[in-house]
């Protein structure tokens, strides 16, 4: 029998060191989840202005004055959001159509052809950065200004399905593959990290989440629920690609639904809107009890084993503790000392600490 | 022994290696695609909008855009608009200066809300000032052109109640003004005024104060 003398380890304490580190990279590396901020998907982006920029919206997809009447029909879908002489970027892979100094309404405007052949027209700009040539989703390709007939700077963005302006108007939400036929825009605030009103699982827009989402004010400053569980996404851990924050997911059998992420104002931060298929309503997790639900359990998110809220948060009686309850269990928050507790089918299965 | 641990030790570190290359392969994987080539920084900076000038007529205050590289003449009482302040500018932010406003002195008090055109149609002189860059297009617009009688290249559009190319009641009378500062850059200004000649005609004057340097 040897002494350690004898028989030195083939692996000095820095080599270990450096062999632990190199694996967590390669594991961190592989598994890592999708960037919250991700405004990309299948090579597009959603809007037009810098990801993770607050940008307001003046007018809605089909709201006046992008109405009969009163612009022509390639506008009738548009948005106006309220960039001021900021950088613009093409949502789209295509090619510059037309860039054009106009002294008409639209001012100078550029018009790209998508590599699916319609077109993406940006008006009200005050330069251009590309004036011809392909360009890739992300570049930048000109500055918003204030040319044209315009209330102020801003800059006009609209999808249409010829070049002319009296072309048909197209929906702004397939830019980005996300969704359903239609994305309602229901707050003048909207964030670019490609969250958006949730949908159910066939696709279709949630009344209900709608009217909590104006409830709550839309949206105010970026991010999602980045901060909270680790770039959190209701279906990551199922293998679902592309499930940021909005997507419909059906963990397992029996639980089928959408969320919606949002940062609403300085006091009501990092919470989240959950629908499942089906209910008549739509339900909010806040921030103590979101983070909690954030987290995996055997393997799983939480929406795995828990399913679906049921109920909004209520107070527990002379206790000092919020009890939210799920398809298939509840989650508690402690007022006090911010520990949440995850029961899944009555049984402790989990405890973490978040504040609201 | 010796070469026994070198080898046993080239077993680990090798794996290490490739974890660190796989690792740093995947982690840039994961990344969303740079916006590519260089984008103006947010400039706040901002140049005054009106200055006394020796070289403009009496009672005309003076503006120089240093990044377009001109200067210009304008009345008193008319300004520069963001269309959101009540009265005419008193400076305008750098990174606007490719793209401006000048409204006749009855634009004023500007009421937030309303849009340049219905101004125009309602009696206000807005004057465009727009880097015109190589390259650009005026598609279904009229191209200025040089005439005999001017040494601007100038044009006139009418536009109907949309805002598009048509017979209307919205005028704009286009200039195109070489800009020697900006190479093979022009300076597109776009006069929208009622129809009456005393507007037009100030609005000329103010169009031929315009020097680039």
């Amino acid at each position: 029998m040897g002494t350690r003398a004898q028989h030195p380890s083939v692996l000095s304490n820095r080599t270990r060191a450096m062999l632990v580190i190199a694996f967590t990279m390669c594991v961190v590396g592989v598994a890592r989840p999708a960037d919250a901020h991700n405004s990309w998907t299948g090579g597009y982006r959603k809007f037009p202005w810098k990801a993770g920029t607050s940008i307001g919206l003046s007018t809605l997809p089909g709201q006046c004055p992008h109405c009969s009447g009163r612009e022509s029909s390639s506008a009738w879908k548009a948005i106006d959001a309220l960039m001021y002489y900021d950088t613009v970027y093409s949502v789209s892979p295509g090619t510059v159509d037309a860039a054009v100094a106009s002294g008409g309404g639209a001012g100078m405007y550029m018009r790209v052809k998508d590599s699916d052949g319609t077109y993406i027209t940006y008006e009200h700009l005050s330069e251009f950065l590309v004036t011809s040539g392909s360009v890739v989703a992300g570049q930048p390709i000109a500055v918003s200004g204030a040319s044209g007939n315009v209330t102020g700077a801003h800059l006009h963005f609209q999808r249409q399905n010829g070049t002319s302006f009296s072309s048909t108007a197209l929906d702004l939400t397939p830019l980005s593959g996300h969704g359903g036929s239609s994305d309602s825009l229901t707050s003048t605030e909207y964030v670019s990290d490609n969250a958006g009103i949730g949908y159910s699982s066939a696709g279709n827009v949630s009344t209900t989440m709608q009217t909590l989402y104006k409830s709550l004010g839309g949206y105010s400053g970026g991010g999602v629920t980045a901060d909270i569980g680790d770039s959190w996404t209701p279906c990551e851990n199922e293998g679902i690609v592309s499930t940021a924050f909005r997507y419909a997911c059906s963990p397992r059998s029996g639980i089928a639904g959408s969320i919606q992420t949002l940062v609403s104002g300085s006091t009501n931060r990092q919470r989240a809107m959950l629908h499942r298929s089906g209910a008549s309503s739509s339900y909010v997790l806040h921030r103590g009890i979101l983070g909690a639900y954030t987290r995996t359990y055997d393997g799983h998110d939480w929406v795995y084993w828990l399913g679906y809220p049921v109920s909004a948060r209520y107070l527990l009686p002379n206790r000092g503790v919020y009890q939210q309850d799920f398809q298939h269990g509840s989650i508690t928050y402690a007022t006090g000392s911010c520990v949440t507790t995850v029961y899944l089918s009555g049984v402790n299965k989990q405890q973490t600490s978040y504040c609201d | 022994m010796t070469r026994t641990r070198s080898a046993r030790r080239a077993a680990v570190v090798l794996p290490l290696a490739l974890s660190l290359v796989v690792g740093l392969f995947a982690l840039g994987a994961w990344s969303e695609p740079a916006e590519t080539a260089s984008s103006p920084e947010r400039d706040t900076s901002v140049v005054p909008a009106a200055s006394a000038e020796a070289s403009c007529p009496q009672a005309w205050l003076g503006f120089n855009n240093p990044v377009l590289r001109y200067s210009l003449c304008y009345p008193t009482g008319w300004g520069f608009t963001d269309f959101l302040a009540p009265g005419p500018l008193t400076s305008v932010l750098t990174r606007s200066l490719s793209n401006l406003h000048l409204l006749s002195a009855n634009a004023f008090p500007w009421t937030a809300g309303k849009s340049s055109f219905d101004a125009v149609a309602g009696g206000v002189t807005d004057i465009e000032l727009t880097l015109l860059q190589p390259g650009v297009s005026f598609e279904a617009e009229c191209l200025p052109a040089r005439t005999d009688s001017s040494t601007f290249l100038s044009c006139e559009q009418s536009y109907d109640s949309l805002g598009l190319p048509g017979e209307g009641a919205i005028q704009g009378l286009k200039i195109v003004v070489p800009l020697v500062g900006v190479k093979g850059s022009s300076l597109l200004v776009i006069v929208r005024t009622p129809s009456t000649q005393g507007e037009v005609d100030l609005a000329w004057e103010l169009v031929r104060s315009i020097r680039p340097y």
